[in-house]
């Protein structure tokens, strides 16, 4: 687990010890891994974007034939204020839609920017299993997939979903539970 | 007392009163949603920033703030010169 090198892969959504903190954090407790879903889950974001950028483009061609230049003016700087603003709410959502593994717990931050935000917490301790799930057409070209972490008894089961190297991430977690569970063994990630 | 004759009304609903009234209406009502999304996002964005802490999170929250500014903007701009 100290072999641990600091990385960021793939815009930030595979992080291995990075400088980022969460608010229930203990003074002893080290943040190990954060994951993101793949950025690539962002690419309909994009393309819908584009798509609308040229539909404004396209109409813009019309307004001049029953709106003045204030009105043209107006419906164009708001379109394009909307389309900036459905990027960011889209990279919101990625950016805090957010798995942290510690050398203590794993954190799910589950949020969405409007309705609600969820954030659990399970001790490694309580981890009885991970699972690591990969499937379909874009999951096997870039590899992503599901991270599934079951714990004991009735405690909510954490999930972190669509993240880059789920097999990689639960690797590095089934590491930390052995370092865990045998403290003075040399496990090493 | 000034009355109003029903020609006068129907002369407003109708052509190009009709068009800028319901341009101005929708240039307002969504300028005005548009400032109540962006505050919500601002209030929402500062909570998860105390959440998930680091670097790069004082440029998201800037970047939120601002959108206030454009949504103020908007406002204006729609009350005044559409």
């Amino acid at each position: 687990m100290d072999k641990l090198k600091t990385s960021h892969k793939l815009l930030h959504s595979f992080c291995i010890r990075p400088q980022t903190r969460f608010e229930a954090q203990n003074d002893k407790e080290e943040v190990l891994l954060v994951l993101r879903a793949h950025p690539i889950t962002l690419l309909r974001t994009f393309i819908n974007t584009l798509a609308l950028f040229f539909i404004l483009f396209f109409v813009n061609f019309f307004f001049p034939s029953f709106l003045n230049i204030s009105q043209i003016i107006f419906i164009n700087i708001f379109f394009l204020v909307f389309l900036v603003n459905y990027v960011w709410f889209g990279f919101i959502n990625w950016y805090f839609n957010v798995g942290i593994v510690t050398n203590q717990r794993v954190v799910d931050v589950d949020f969405n920017v409007i309705l609600y935000k969820e954030v659990t917490y399970t001790l490694i301790s309580h981890i009885e299993d991970v699972t690591a799930k990969t499937g379909g057409f874009l999951e096997s070209v870039f590899n992503f997939g599901n991270l599934f972490i079951q714990t004991a008894g009735t405690e909510t089961n954490t999930e972190f979903l669509n993240i880059p190297h789920p097999s990689s991430a639960a690797k590095i977690i089934n590491s930390i539970i052995q370092s865990q569970s045998n403290p003075h063994g040399n496990h090493i990630a | 007392m000034e009355t109003i004759s029903l020609d006068s009304i129907g002369n407003f609903f109708s052509g190009d009163a009709l068009g800028f009234f319901f341009i101005k209406s929708f240039s307002v009502v969504f300028s005005l949603l548009f400032t109540t999304y962006a505050i919500v996002i601002f209030k929402q964005i500062q909570g998860i920033t105390k959440t998930v802490q680091n670097s790069r999170n004082a440029f998201i929250v800037s970047f939120t703030f601002f959108q206030i500014i454009i949504g103020f903007v908007l406002l204006v701009f729609s009350i005044l010169f559409v």
